[in-house]
């Protein structure tokens, strides 16, 4: 069975600390320390599966002709032996349509990172607001990420539009002020 | 779909920073989700996230270890308070006094909410390939809450181990193929080190604390540079001694005192502020004409003596008292840990105890 190390002096602890009600002290560095332990702890590391070799008239997986077919792909419906079925949640792909789906953002949970651009517009738009004069540059362009990026992907675990609607109306006013003050400037002379 | 989105996902308790090291300053925010069947780990830093996903069924458990950086908190903003009710007290102006005033209610606010949030602590999920710092959970507090909300959905895919099968499994454990993370813990290496930084760090001040003491008595302008100049070596020394002491077999007692030594430097920064607000707007306006550079004034506060003002006295009397207790427990402890690892380097006094007493965690480490 594998064993827990000590996250400080990375000392191995045995069995006996584990799933206690409380924190209690670490055998050799005495820190206190509560150490949860779940069922899969116990089943240790396992290999991955091969597929069987092919017998008779079975169906064959489609990358691997000499291997019995186990699952078919929930995207594409090509047939996939055990090696080949990668387990997403409860879907099961093949490779070729992981990879696809992975590129083009449309499997969700392979999503590892994502620009934010409401809010990277709403901080364009009230930021610049410290040294006032920068808003005659950065209003523009946070009306113009606002409306360009109102249907990109954002974030994962789901916002609204809020943050480009408050960005939008923000450098309007930004926008609305230099120009009265232009005009106002312009009409003194 | 965002509607789905909020709806798969709810928020747990908890949001912190990501720490990477020694002195690290992340503006990226960490939170975590729960899903059906994963959480969720968010690093948000206003501009893009990032995602990392901690499936049930692969989550093989939890580590939580309870850490200082709470306590840590409570004595410097502690400390802060005293400083700034110095100022408060003692400072001729009535503006400054304000502000002073000012800095010990907030920083009596910070503290307050630091207590209340309770202590502090680091949590780790582990899997089979490896061992993920959790920065949201960083209050025990939290950490049990999220823990406690957690197993039920864990157990309910992993399905739940009684103890009698607990024990079986100890007894006739699952056989499995070598598990990459565990190699990693075990590489981790604890370097020898002498101490000899920290010993000339903590001589420096020491001595330090003898000229401000004796500063404090009678008063000269070239006690006072050389305790100043004295200072700033100290600081070097002391900043690379913490920096050494990382990863090394530097006792707790040590580390601490070496921390103690940082937060005395930083009070002491702070202090020396207070004392500038407190004299030199007043010189200046007693003696104009003798305050026309940036030397002139520190040529004036080097001239300051403890017979000056009370408030010198208090500060000279504070630092002195601080350099020299530091400095001389600081002194004691580097020298019992070489006076051990000169007696564990020479063969033949080398018994059974002593081998084990150096082995890593055979000690207690601040």
């Amino acid at each position: 069975m594998e064993e827990v190390t000590c996250t400080r002096c990375h000392t191995p602890i045995l069995a006996g600390y584990y799933n206690t009600p409380d924190l209690v002290p670490c055998p050799s560095c005495h820190v206190p320390i509560r150490i949860d332990v779940f069922p899969a702890f116990y089943r240790g590391f396992q290999p991955g599966k091969e597929g069987e070799a092919l017998i008779d008239d079975q169906a064959s997986c489609f990358y691997h002709p000499q291997k019995k077919a186990v699952m078919p792909c929930d995207h594409c419906g090509r047939f996939l032996c055990a090696l080949c079925n990668v387990e997403l949640g409860d879907k099961h792909l093949c490779p070729t349509c992981l990879e696809a789906g992975k590129k083009k953002g449309k499997i969700v949970n392979l999503d590892r990172h994502r620009v934010l651009y409401d809010g990277t517009a709403l901080r364009l738009a009230l930021f610049p607001i410290i040294i006032f004069w920068l808003t005659i540059f950065t209003a523009p362009i946070a009306i113009y990420l606002s409306i360009r990026h109102w249907n990109s992907p954002m974030s994962v675990i789901g916002r609204t539009k809020v943050r480009f609607i408050l960005a939008i109306v923000i450098s309007s006013f930004q926008i609305l002020a230099w120009a009265t003050g232009i005009a106002y400037l312009v009409s003194r002379q | 779909m965002d509607d789905n989105l909020k709806k798969r996902y709810k928020r747990l308790p908890g949001k912190g920073p990501r720490r990477g090291g020694f002195i690290s300053v992340s503006l990226s925010k960490c939170k975590l989700y729960l899903s059906d069947d994963h959480i969720l780990a968010v690093d948000s830093n206003g501009f893009s996230e990032d995602y990392k996903r901690f499936y049930f069924s692969d989550i093989e458990g939890i580590i939580t270890r309870k850490t200082r950086r709470g306590s840590n908190w409570d004595i410097a903003l502690a400390l802060m308070i005293a400083c700034s009710l110095l100022g408060a007290l003692f400072l001729e102006l009535e503006s400054f006094r304000i502000i002073s005033w000012i800095f010990s209610g907030t920083f009596l606010v910070f503290l307050v909410v630091n207590i209340l949030r309770g202590p502090t602590c680091i949590c780790h999920i582990i899997t089979a390939v490896q061992e993920e710092q959790l920065p949201s959970l960083n209050r025990l507090r939290v950490a049990r809450k999220v823990i406690g909300t957690l197993r039920p959905a864990i157990e309910k895919v992993q399905g739940k181990l009684g103890p009698e099968e607990v024990k079986e499994k100890i007894i006739h454990p699952t056989p499995s193929i070598q598990n990459p993370r565990r190699t990693r813990g075990r590489n981790h290496q604890i370097r020898h080190d002498a101490g000899t930084i920290h010993m000339i760090a903590f001589a420096l001040l020491l001595i330090d604390g003898i000229l401000t003491g004796i500063n404090l008595l009678h008063h000269t302008l070239a006690i006072a540079t050389v305790s100043s100049l004295g200072t700033v070596i100290y600081c070097i020394f002391i900043v690379v001694a913490l920096v050494k002491q990382y990863g090394s077999d530097i006792p707790g007692t040590v580390r601490r005192i070496a921390w103690a030594s940082v937060g005395f430097i930083c009070v002491s920064y702070f202090l020396s502020y207070v004392l500038w607000f407190a004299t030199i707007p007043t010189l200046m306006m007693q003696r104009p004409d003798s305050m026309m550079t940036q030397w002139d004034m520190y040529r004036t506060m080097l001239d300051l003596s403890a017979r000056d003002s009370r408030l010198v006295m208090v500060v000279y009397a504070f630092t002195a008292t601080c350099s020299l207790i530091l400095g001389a427990l600081g002194l004691v402890r580097v020298k019992e840990h070489r006076d051990r690892s000169a007696s564990l380097s020479r063969p033949e006094q080398n018994s059974r105890g002593a081998f084990f007493s150096s082995l890593p965690g055979g000690e207690v480490r601040g």
